[in-house]
């Protein structure tokens, strides 16, 4: 298709160069003022060696032709015989133009079965390779659960140094809270693991709660994984506002409330509202009894 | 046809085992793709701070590169050239996410150090370019063996890198203290900074020696 197209316009082109010879040797005065004309000749000066074959003669000069008849009767000579020429050369040109647009359509057929051909090579390559990975998937997803698992622990032994798990983990879905107790007075303390959605993507966390004075408060926070790009969501200048804070944290200003990361609001927003969830979740496994009795009872009294 | 060639152009350099050896000569050596052929600049600056990192990157690259040259060289007839490159990435891609999985399953710690670097292989231009220039126009076995051929390259060179970074940046080898209070470990090293200073002496010692031989050779 496109070479159709790029022939078509190449002909016009040569035609006017060799227009501009014509009209200058017989129809100069008239021809001359024309704008197409004048452009033709620049084209011509530009293009000195273009090749005025006998098909690039013949077309423009039939367009000539009712120029030359404004021109009023100047006709000569010469121009009856370009004309002439130009008859001929117009339909060898139109069949030439036929031959290409018949031509077009095998080369249209051809590039369909190309293009055919290269997607579908692609296709088998990507599904190929996308079965590969299926099986490596299907391989390490267990081992990769349990490596989290793992680092989930850790971070409780980070955020609640010292404490041991009691009993079994309470989950509402989002956040999954574990009672720990200090072997040493017996305090009680919860460690909340959840996923907030962060800038860069998820921020797992970790978030350890006590009870002060009947009022559930955070105790310490810890990220475990993160992909924020700005500001370090890591840093204790940060996370260790948080400490003291109930439930219902905000940024900014105000009696609850905590100061974001300079240009890192939403990772910021992510965190706190982490910390606030953790909190609602540790009220909400009390409240249902999660734990046995005596967590329950002494957030409610 | 390539084939028959390419076992003539053997027969005449002596062998297989000769041709191997070559190969395995231009990969850590001659053709070395980090201090000669200057590939993979990204990794080898970002991941040479302690030895277990660059020895883990190198590896990885290793596997990949040796199973992504064997793929391509196998499908080589089978890749129109319009979309070869398309196809070099997928399957440069597919055999990486996979070396990510394995990483995250099996060395957690290795991953967790090597962070965005292990998905960042597809990308490495070592990879694409033995793909293009290698693995494209070669049988498989050699393509395979090119793979850890200059595999094991970036992976010495990365772990020369490495061991004056740490050892020197943080007075540790392995981890292990190495400093033995003999001397005060220079933070610059493990710097991005030191990583240029330490990759551009890398680079002069190496031509250095590289020119020498030559010499050698020409005065012979």
């Amino acid at each position: 298709m496109t070479d159709e197209i790029k022939r078509i316009d190449e002909k016009p082109k040569k035609g006017r160069t060799v227009l501009s010879d014509t009209a200058a040797t017989t129809a100069a005065p008239t021809a001359a003022p024309e704008k197409p004309d004048t452009k033709a000749g620049a084209d011509n000066r530009t293009k000195p060696g273009s090749k005025n074959g006998t098909t690039g003669k013949a077309k423009p000069v039939s367009k000539a032709k009712p120029r030359g008849g404004s021109g009023g009767g100047a006709k000569t000579e010469k121009t009856e015989k370009t004309e002439k020429t130009a008859k001929s050369a117009k339909a060898a040109e139109t069949a030439k133009s036929e031959k290409v647009a018949n031509a077009a359509n095998p080369k249209m057929q051809e590039m369909r079965k190309t293009v055919l051909r290269l997607a579908g090579t692609l296709f088998v390559i990507t599904s190929a390779v996308a079965l590969m990975l299926g099986g490596v998937n299907a391989l390490t997803e267990k081992r990769i659960e349990q490596n989290a698992e793992e680092r989930r622990i850790a971070a409780m032994a980070e955020v609640l140094p010292g404490y041991e798990a009691a009993g079994e983990s309470w989950s509402d879905g989002v956040s999954t809270v574990t009672q720990m107790t200090l072997p040493e007075d017996g305090s009680v303390a919860w460690c909340v693991s959840l996923v907030s959605a962060g800038f860069g993507g998820d921020i797992e966390m970790s978030v350890a709660v006590e009870q002060v004075e009947g009022v559930l408060v955070v105790k310490k926070v810890a990220i475990v994984s993160h992909a924020e790009t700005m500001g370090d969501p890591t840093s204790e200048e940060f996370l260790g506002q948080y400490a003291g804070h109930p439930a219902g944290i905000t940024l900014g200003s105000g009696e609850n409330s905590i100061d974001a990361m300079t240009g890192a609001t939403v990772s910021s927003e992510a965190i706190t509202l982490g910390v606030n969830t953790a909190l609602e979740a540790v009220q909400e496994a009390l409240a249902l009894g999660a734990f046995g009795d005596n967590g329950g009872s002494e957030v409610q009294g | 046809m390539v084939t028959q060639k390419e076992k003539t152009v053997e027969k005449k350099r002596g062998g297989w085992l000769r041709t191997t050896a070559g190969q395995f000569a231009d990969g850590i050596w001659r053709q070395n793709p980090t201090l000669v052929l200057l590939l993979g600049m990204c990794p080898t600056l970002a991941t040479t701070t302690t030895v277990q990192n660059a020895l883990g990157m190198g590896l990885s690259v290793t596997a990949v590169l040796t199973c992504s040259n064997l793929v391509i060289s196998l499908l080589r007839k089978l890749i129109p050239n319009q979309i070869r490159i398309a196809s070099y990435i997928v399957i440069v891609a597919g055999f990486v996410t996979a070396v990510d999985l394995l990483l995250a399953a099996f060395v957690p710690a290795l991953s967790a150090s090597l962070g965005i670097f292990i998905p960042l292989i597809v990308v490495n231009c070592i990879i694409l370019a033995r793909a293009e220039s290698f693995a494209s126009k070669n049988p498989p076995l050699r393509s395979a063996i090119d793979g850890v051929a200059m595999g094991l390259g970036f992976t010495c060179s990365l772990t020369a890198m490495s061991v004056i970074r740490e050892v020197l940046g943080s007075g540790t080898f392995l981890g292990y203290d190495v400093s033995f209070g003999v001397f005060e470990p220079m933070a610059i090293f493990i710097m991005p900074v030191g990583g240029f200073l330490t990759l551009g002496f890398l680079i002069a010692a190496m031509q250095k020696i590289m020119s020498r031989g030559s010499k050698k050779k020409e005065a012979e």
